[in-house]
Parts: C-alpha cells; structure tokens; sequence
C-alpha cells in the first residue's frame, strides 16, 4: 500500500457517502454500499435509459424480446414492430408533447401482429391515432395516463380480424371515433375509468365488432358505478347497451377496481 | 342541415341525428358524426363546422395511393 499523502478521513468519508447515496438513489436501492466492489456493482446493475429503451433504439435496433419498457422521446412512426416475434408485452410511456406520428396517407400506425398486451402510457397531447392494425396476436390494451380520445378507426384492422379482447382505458378528455373497434371480433370487455362519460362520436365504433353488435354475442362495458345510469341513457352508448346480449357493470367490485386489464396494480 | 329518422332497439324508439352537408352534428360542445338517443330525452342538435370523413372513401384513397407509390402491392 501507498502512504504518500495525508488525508482528511472525516472528509473522504463525507465524500464517499455522497457518491454512494446518489448511486442508491439511480439505483432504486436502500442496501450500504461497500467501497469500492458494492459501488461497482450497484452502479452496473443501474438499467440504462432510466429504465426503458429509447425509441429509436427498441425500433430500428436490435430485435427485443420479453418485456418491453419503451420511452417515446420521438414521435413513433408508422408501420413499426410489424411482424416483431417475441415481445410478450410492449409498454410505451410517451414524453410530454410526444405522439404516435401519422402519414398522410394510410394511416396505418403500430403494427402489433404479435404482441399479446400493450401498454400505452399517454401524455395530455397525445391522442389514439387511427389504425392499429393487424393485431392478430394481441389481446390485451391497457392506456393510463393523460390521452385525448381516440381518433377514428383507432383498432379499426385492415387484415381479417383483430384479435383485441379486452381494452382497458382511462377517460380524461375526448372521445371514442367512427369505427374504432371495427372488425374486432374478438373483442368482449371494455374497460372505461374516469369521472365523466366517455363520449361515442358514432355507434360504428361497434357495430362492426360481432360480439357487441345487434345479435351478437354481447360485449360487457365496466364503468364507475356512479355512471352507469349514465352511461345507459347517454349518445350512442343508450343503443349500444341496448342491445340485448351487451351489459354493462359496475368496476367497483370486479377484478378491474384493484388491476389494469393487464395486471399492474392500481395505486 | 339537420336530418332525423325513428328506429327501434328491443321494442324501444330512438331518433337518430345527423347532417345531410356531412357534418359533425353537435350537443352540449360534443361533435357526433351521428347520434343515436332514446327518443324521449328530445335532444337537439346543431350542425357542426367540421365535416366527417367518409371513411371507406378515405381507406380506399389511401390505399390507392400507396400502391401508386410503391409503399404496398
């Protein structure tokens, strides 16, 4: 061992601290920190990027699998994750002022043939564009946060039939466009939270889907049980839900007061 | 300009509204492309500045379009 330098131990032991609370606050940990192996190994166990991947990284990178966190910096192009293998669930949390980007043309956005649950994680300017197409595989829609509405055609599939069952969405502003569950055949449950109805431009959203159409099999809308009476006399949704085999249900007192649709807890 | 027409779910009336210039037709600052209500709430609406879009005519357009462009066969 060295000794060439006299040191103010009180001061290096401030210092050290300092660097180690900072580490275990990146880090998300409690645990002591021995110097200098635990610091490096708490530093290499902090996850890159904040805890999810940069867009761009996840979409023209290489190809993930499992769970996937995805932090919107840029607007999401079109026509991406199409035909991906092997992602099990895709979280996207948009930055604020970020959104799904829309082509002038075809508005054909995320293409999610084979990714069973999506989480969408808004931010007040974000809306649901049109055209989350071909999603064949995916069952599963959980959208939290702040999301102004859904456009038209939001899960409208210009592929056969969408393989959507449950959607779980919370209502803050907006409302649900033309044909936004058109040829979801599959899809059975509804999930809407918030405090006020969430408004139907136009009852195409459903009558395209063949469980919540006249005759169908029948869909099953969850809302806050304070709404329902609203919900049954409102715009479009009264011939909705007076379909016969369609019903509606109170979120309170089902799995979905404690849960999203797709597991995570509601704190 | 403001067009109605009766229809009946399960043995109960409703009126639904829409405009015949294809507009949005509005409520209580909400924009419908067409609404469909029990017909003994009387709800009134007024014709909209937006149009709707025709969306069979918009998919086939784009459609047409990306083909012509090389973005799908």
């Amino acid at each position: 061992m060295a000794v060439d330098k006299l040191v103010d131990s009180a001061q290096l032991d401030a210092d050290l601290t300092s660097v180690a609370n900072a580490i275990r606050t990146k880090g998300g940990t409690s645990a002591s920190l021995a110097f200098p192996t635990g610091f490096v190994s708490a530093v290499e166990a902090i996850p890159s990027g904040g805890g999810g991947d940069s867009a761009y990284d996840i979409l023209y990178g290489s190809a993930p699998t499992g769970e996937i966190i995805l932090n919107a910096d840029k607007d999401i192009p079109i026509g991406v994750l199409s035909g991906r293998k092997g992602i099990t669930k895709l979280t996207i949390q948009f930055a604020s002022g970020k959104k799904f980007a829309r082509s002038s043309g075809n508005g054909q956005n995320l293409c999610l043939s084979s990714i069973p649950v999506l989480v969408l994680i808004g931010n007040s300017s974000s809306t649901l564009p049109g055209y989350f197409d071909q999603m064949n595989e995916s069952h599963k829609v959980v959208v939290r946060g702040t999301f102004s509405g859904m456009e038209n055609n939001a899960f409208r599939t210009t592929v056969g039939t969408s393989g959507l069952q449950i959607f779980d969405y919370t209502h803050t502003s907006g409302s649900i466009g033309a044909n936004a569950f058109y040829q979801c055949n599959s899809f059975s449950t509804f999930i809407i939270r918030g405090s006020a109805v969430m408004p139907l431009s136009n009852t195409s959203a459903f009558t395209s889907a063949n469980r919540w159409k006249s005759g169908g099999a029948g869909g099953t809308l969850y809302v806050p049980s304070a709404l329902i009476s609203s919900y049954q006399s409102a715009t479009n949704w009264s011939t909705i839900l007076g379909y016969t085999n369609n019903s509606i249900q109170a979120i309170e007192g089902s799995i979905y007061e404690t849960q999203y649709a797709d597991g995570t807890p509601i704190e | 300009m403001i067009v109605t027409e009766h229809f009946g779910v399960n043995g109960r009336d409703f009126i639904r509204t829409t405009s015949d210039a294809g507009r949005y037709v509005v409520r209580d600052g909400v924009e419908y492309s067409e609404a469909c209500d029990p017909t003994e709430f009387g709800r009134m609406y007024t014709e909209g500045d937006l149009m709707t879009v025709d969306e069979t005519t918009a998919e086939d357009k784009a459609e047409a379009y990306d083909i012509l462009m090389g973005v799908s066969e």
